[in-house]
């Protein structure tokens, strides 16, 4: 297989596994039920300033969105990582 | 730079095909709505709509929304995802077997490439849905209006956009205009967009299998574009938003495709809305098929060249865009060159 792998920013496949691992992490960092969407994206981003590679981690309710960015790939995400991270520094939205 | 392989598809068929469709208010979406939820066609559509005023559909499975964009990355145009989307889907997805089929209808006014890139950079979502294509409505009659429509700087023109991202046009309300009216709106849209088809029609009738299940993000029908548009030396220098495609041929290097396309899509990937292409890899026996939305971008080994002509093409839809600058980028990526 021919790899193209061009910089800008792009998603790279979580393997399933760690994505349903770090889904049931932000679950129970933010005590949201099954109903509640979350969102779990590795991006490779070639904007200065940005790591080569970063996980965001979205918990998506009705309203009051929290979201983080941590560096690195997902697969090196611990659940105290998950968990400090909405804990510190999630950033709440609402609309 | 990453060096991570590109994404590869999953099974596309067990997938659930997404319809988005965009216009603007007047252009006859509900119309359009109202037909492709009654018309038999066999499929179940579920409708994701965000436009208030609407009309309600009976029997149909609809579901209202508000526009919630959702930056991802510091305000970075490639990691902006609609979060009213993914948590929608991710409740339709839950009913999975009573629909065939997604269609998104955004407001007249939304911006396509977060819903676009919504299907990109969500994993859970690229696993059981495509994005089938983005169906845009133009009023015949009105459409000159909504492109002149002056925007304060760093103001989006919507409805240049919708064009620009558009895989496929209704060229609605056709008998509001006379012949030479409809040549000149034709003309308009082509400037911008040369790539997607457009299909005259009145009162939104066109034959709904050129505008459901067309596979326009299929990456193995990256390149399905008329042959003259890639060779056609007419250009229009002085459009913000345009089309430029291009052909050549010879066997590209991917080291120098990686740089190339590497900073093209890290500098410029902000006016790049859409991009396409088919090239001709050194050493492969497969054509390299890729597509983009702004700069994510995807990529996979495409069908063998066999005894067909080891000719690249790629087509770029965006704003500023310099046709010579690209050629000469390309031209440069050949293995022969220096």
């Amino acid at each position: 297989m021919s790899v193209i792998s061009p910089g800008g920013a792009r998603p790279s496949a979580v393997d399933p596994d760690i994505a349903e691992k770090l889904r049931g992490w932000i679950r129970s960092a933010l005590d949201l039920d099954e109903e509640v969407t979350v969102l779990v994206a590795q991006l490779a981003c070639a904007e200065p300033g940005c790591p080569p590679v970063e996980t965001v981690l979205a918990a998506l309710p009705a309203a009051g969105r929290r979201s983080v960015t941590l560096p690195g790939p997902a697969a090196r995400l611990t659940e105290s990582d998950v968990r400090r991270a909405f804990h510190l520094c999630g950033e709440t939205h609402a609309h | 730079m990453p060096t991570d392989a590109p994404l590869q598809p999953a099974d596309q068929a067990t997938k659930v095909p997404v319809t988005v469709l965009t216009g603007f208010l007047g252009s006859g979406k509900t119309t359009l709505l109202n037909r492709i939820l009654t018309e038999e066609h066999g499929k179940r559509i579920a409708v994701i709509e965000n436009e208030f005023g609407e009309i309600g559909i009976d029997d149909a499975l609809v579901v209202d929304t508000e526009e919630e964009i959702f930056e991802m990355n510091n305000g970075c145009i490639c990691c902006t995802v609609r979060g009213d989307l993914i948590r929608v889907l991710g409740t339709l997805m839950r009913r999975r077997d009573r629909f065939d089929h997604i269609l998104i209808e955004t407001t007249g006014l939304a911006d396509p490439a977060p819903v676009a890139q919504t299907f990109f950079v969500d994993d859970e979502i690229a696993g059981q849905l495509r994005l089938d294509a983005i169906l845009t409505l133009v009023d015949a009659r009105h459409l000159g209006r909504h492109l002149d429509d002056a925007k304060p700087e760093g103001v989006e023109n919507e409805a240049v956009e919708q064009i620009a991202f558009a895989d496929r046009i209704v060229l609605n309300k056709t008998d509001l205009v006379d012949e030479a009216e409809l040549d000149e709106v034709i003309g308009r849209i082509r400037a911008i967009n040369r790539v997607a088809e457009i299909l005259p029609a009145q009162y939104a009738k066109i034959d709904l299998g050129k505008v459901l299940d067309v596979g326009a993000f299929d990456l193995e029908r990256a390149l399905d574009v008329d042959p003259s548009f890639l060779t056609d030396g007419e250009h229009q220098h002085d459009l913000t938003v345009s089309s430029v495609g291009i052909e050549l041929t010879g066997d590209l290097s991917i080291p120098k495709l990686n740089d190339w396309l590497g900073e093209l899509l890290s500098t410029k990937g902000a006016d790049i809305f859409r991009s396409k292409g088919v090239l001709a890899v050194a050493g492969q026996q497969n054509r390299y098929v890729f597509q983009g939305v702004h700069m994510l971008f995807e990529g996979i080994d495409g069908q063998p060249w066999g005894n067909t002509a080891r000719v690249s093409r790629l087509v770029f839809i965006g704003r500023n865009l310099d046709r010579a600058a690209l050629e000469t980028g390309l031209r440069r990526c050949l293995a022969s060159a220096r």
